[in-house]
């Protein structure tokens, strides 16, 4: 199979529950840990049973104004095909939550906007500054879409030197399509739960985590393909 | 949810005895290789659990009664189906789980990774050996199926109740 890049995996039957997580091994070719030294900003990991929309084997990572952080980051070049893959559970849309960010400024970021309603990035270049767009329309998709608290998933693909960003649900049904200069600009990620501002983490995700995967310079799925991806986080439903 | 509240009971000739239960649900374990693992269900009290944990003891990694074949089809590259036998072994988490492997005894559980046990390579040894379902694509499409053989029952219906095709391991 063609290697991901970087996966956070929170599946660990083998982990105790409600442990924190100081530390977990990305499972990619990029293999720099997960790491977390501060106490109150490390993730809990959720074991079997413990979250009814789960089926009762599975485990799940909460992140409750947490964040985690890749000893060595990823770059997401602008040459290369990416697809990027997050599945999480009780999301809670209260205020913006961030899925991935990078520390280094101007801090790139892919965010879910607060209500569940729209999709916020910025790249690692500093010729964009962060965009918007909506899922609960059709203004950009075929799918009005709004995430809910059971188990969600977010599929973003870039092709190879386009300036297309396409979005997709935990369906494979497209949510948002941005189409603007400079949108496919490099990425460089090494954090997920939180943002960065550049004194401090900010706009934290509020959810328990299901994986989040970074796969770099692949060949796009195709429809049936995504939904494929998103039938592996259908069968974590309870 | 096939076969599910059944209350067969265990007959000693197979010519008439039931049909196992088919699980409730076949779980898929994505990790980062190309092993992975499979683990389902079955109804507390159903005479087809009985009969997979009758005379074993019920903690993580030891074996069960009977076998599941399982059949796979990389839907993507048109490769298989090819079937392969696993025996069952106990999840241990306290609902009535179990995974499949294709270890012929107890398994020692020291960590994720031994939970993921079905590798889709040809190499030797391998539980498809001779019969890569692998390729070089990140999102192939999987068709994922299975029976269940427990001693006592003819072999359960194939159960699919994952949604399917399935993204598969990706390393």
């Amino acid at each position: 199979m063609a290697k991901a890049n970087v996966i956070f995996k929170a599946e660990s039957p083998t982990t105790t529950g409600d442990e924190s997580i100081a530390t977990r091994a990305s499972k990619g070719s990029n293999t720099a840990n997960w790491e977390q030294s501060t106490s109150g900003k490390k993730p809990t990991h959720k074991a079997a049973g413990t979250n009814a929309k789960l089926d009762p084997t599975r485990t799940s990572t909460l992140f409750d104004e947490d964040v985690l952080t890749l000893a060595t980051p990823e770059q997401a070049a602008v040459a290369e095909t990416w697809v990027w893959v997050f599945a999480w559970v009780d999301g809670d849309y209260t205020s913006d939550g961030t899925l991935a960010s990078g520390s280094g400024s101007p801090y790139p970021h892919l965010v879910i906007g607060a209500g569940g309603t729209s999709i916020k990035w910025q790249s690692s270049s500093s010729r964009t500054a962060e965009r918007t767009v909506d899922i609960n329309n059709t203004d950009n998709s075929s799918t009005n879409y709004t995430f809910g608290s059971d188990v969600e998933v977010l599929i973003l693909t870039h092709a190879s030197t386009s300036q297309v960003l396409n979005f997709y649900n935990i369906d494979g049904d497209l949510i948002a399509v941005s189409d603007e200069a400079n949108n496919g600009l490099e990425w460089d990620i090494d954090t997920i739960g939180a943002g960065n501002s550049g004194s401090g983490v900010v706009e934290f995700f509020s959810g328990e985590l299901l994986a989040a995967e970074f796969y770099m310079d692949v060949t796009l799925p195709t429809s049936s393909q995504l939904i494929a991806i998103g039938n592996v986080y259908k069968n974590m439903m309870n | 949810m096939l076969g599910l509240g059944l209350s067969n009971t265990i007959k000693s000739s197979a010519s008439s005895a039931p049909k196992a239960d088919a699980p409730a649900v076949l779980l898929y374990d994505k990790n980062t290789d190309e092993a992975f693992g499979l683990r389902f269900f079955l109804t507390h009290g159903s005479a087809t659990q009985e009969a997979i944990v009758s005379g074993k003891t019920e903690t993580a990694g030891k074996i069960m009664n009977g076998t599941a074949t399982v059949t796979i089809t990389n839907q993507t590259t048109s490769q298989g189906p090819h079937s392969a036998v696993f025996n069952i072994f106990n999840y241990n988490n306290g609902v009535s789980s179990y995974f499949l492997a294709p270890a012929t005894s107890d398994i020692t559980i020291s960590g994720d990774d031994d939970y993921e046990t079905i590798n889709l390579t040809t190499g030797s040894g391998l539980p498809y050996e001779g019969h890569s379902l692998d390729s070089s694509s990140a999102f192939d499409e999987f068709d994922i199926r299975a029976v269940l053989d427990i001693p006592g029952f003819t072999t359960s219906d194939v159960f699919v109740t994952i949604p399917t095709p399935v993204q598969v391991p990706n390393a």
